[in-house]
């Protein structure tokens, strides 16, 4: 019975060696496709009186969905002012409706006169992770590149390409670039006076965000 | 007891195995890099609009340039340009045009008449552009193939090289490794590297 185990769990490792195994031609085949952005990333950042709570903030943007999970830091940019930094999503087609509803929320805020200021920005644009999640790998263009491959390879070394003996997964990998979001200065929003927002660096994938799908293919190989 | 000991020891010298070479065998890696010339020119064109424009108003704007949906690259503005723009906020939507290199000159003028015409039009929209860079086009990119066979006798060569140290004869060819790629993951590569990795047997004196 232990024969049979340890048999069993050395032939589980084997593939792990990383070693060409002998008679087999092993070819990696990759294609990438660039997504192109369709969502907005908004910055929104509300100054109040130091003596303001999250859930008198968020109480006040929740007419655009903002949550306290979407909080990004908070600040003092004077020691009688705290700065509220929030980030949300919108769809790139509803940008003009988004930056409506928001302008609308900003005029409410300021007529309510409760203390508080709101501004925003458009940080940039992004790749939805549901766009990225909808790229499916085909699996028989990966084979049939690698099949292509193989073929050249093996005939350059005088060989024959047999069949496939294994295919491998590789993990799918998600480009991605940093969209420094630094904004300081002296703004005046809606007649108050606020200095030095700043927002943190947010990882945003852009436009040069090319999802890579990859396969190794093991075929045998023939005299 | 003592057996499932016995195996997991067996077992736990395994990974000590993984970096070891096979025996009878050498195994060689072979590759060659390509300088590509850049043959494409990259613009980055903008357009200043007011906070309530679309995206459609920034398209019709751009008509005749050549410049689609496919081409934006980024949407930003906001409170931070009212010190920009007269005092109003705004949003700046970047699109990025790739463009031969033998047209740039035709590019930079047509895009400077459409500035010119945008401007004329009095709406509120403002188009800027710079030339940010060449890069390798992905034609020209995948026109390039690499010499297997050319690999393949480098990589023989250098086998012989270290069987002859080794005093061992080379043998043929048992296995042989490559990779096959398509699409640009990186549209700023101006080299193409290929790479095999060959294992030959090997005999004894």
């Amino acid at each position: 019975m232990w024969k049979l185990l340890l048999s069993i769990l050395l032939l589980v490792t084997a593939p792990a060696f990383g070693q060409l195994e002998s008679h087999t031609v092993s070819i990696s085949a990759s294609r990438s496709i660039n997504l192109q952005p369709d969502q907005v990333l908004f910055g929104l950042s509300v100054s109040s009186s130091v003596t303001a709570n999250l859930d008198q903030v968020v109480g006040a943007l929740s007419g655009l969905g903002i949550t306290s999970a979407s909080l990004n830091n908070t600040f003092y940019p004077t020691p009688t002012t705290l700065s509220w930094n929030f980030s949300f999503t919108a769809p790139l087609s509803s940008l003009t409706t988004t930056i409506k509803s928001i302008t609308q929320l900003e005029q409410t805020i300021a007529q309510n006169n409760v203390g508080l200021t709101l501004t925003f920005t458009v940080e940039g644009t992004q790749v939805s992770q549901q766009l990225r999640q909808a790229q499916s790998c085909s699996n028989s263009d990966l084979i049939a590149d690698a099949t292509s491959q193989g073929q050249k390879l093996a005939a350059a070394a005088g060989l024959t390409l047999g069949p496939i003996i294994k295919l491998t997964n590789a993990p799918t990998i998600e480009g991605a670039g940093i969209v420094p979001n630094l904004a300081v200065g002296q703004y005046v929003v809606n007649g108050a006076y606020s200095v030095g927002a700043v927002f943190s660096n947010i990882l945003v994938v852009t436009l040069a965000s090319p999802v890579t799908c990859s396969l190794v293919v093991e075929f045998q190989l023939l005299p | 007891m003592r057996k499932s000991g016995l195996v997991l020891v067996l077992v736990s010298f395994c990974p000590l195995a993984f970096g070891q070479l096979d025996s009878n065998s050498i195994t060689v890696s072979a590759s060659n890099n390509a300088s590509l010339q850049p043959d494409q020119a990259i613009f980055s064109v903008s357009v200043q609009s007011g906070m309530s424009t679309g995206f459609d108003d920034v398209l019709s704007a751009l008509q005749g340039s050549g410049i689609t949906a496919a081409n934006l690259s980024n949407v930003s503005g906001g409170f931070q340009q009212y010190l920009n723009v007269g005092g109003m906020p705004s949003l700046t939507w970047t699109f990025r045009l790739l463009v031969p290199l033998t047209n740039t000159k035709t590019s930079i003028a047509s895009l400077n008449t459409l500035q010119q015409n945008i401007a004329k039009l009095n709406n509120g929209l403002m188009l800027s552009f710079i030339i940010e860079g060449t890069q390798v086009s992905q034609q020209l990119a995948q026109s390039q193939t690499c010499s297997l066979s050319a690999l393949v006798t480098a990589a023989t060569t250098q086998a012989q090289s270290l069987a002859a140290a080794g005093g061992v004869t080379l043998g043929s060819i048992t296995a042989l490794s490559g990779s096959s790629s398509t699409g640009v993951s990186d549209p700023y590569a101006t080299s193409l590297s290929c790479a095999i990795t060959v294992k030959f047997s090997v005999t004894r004196y």
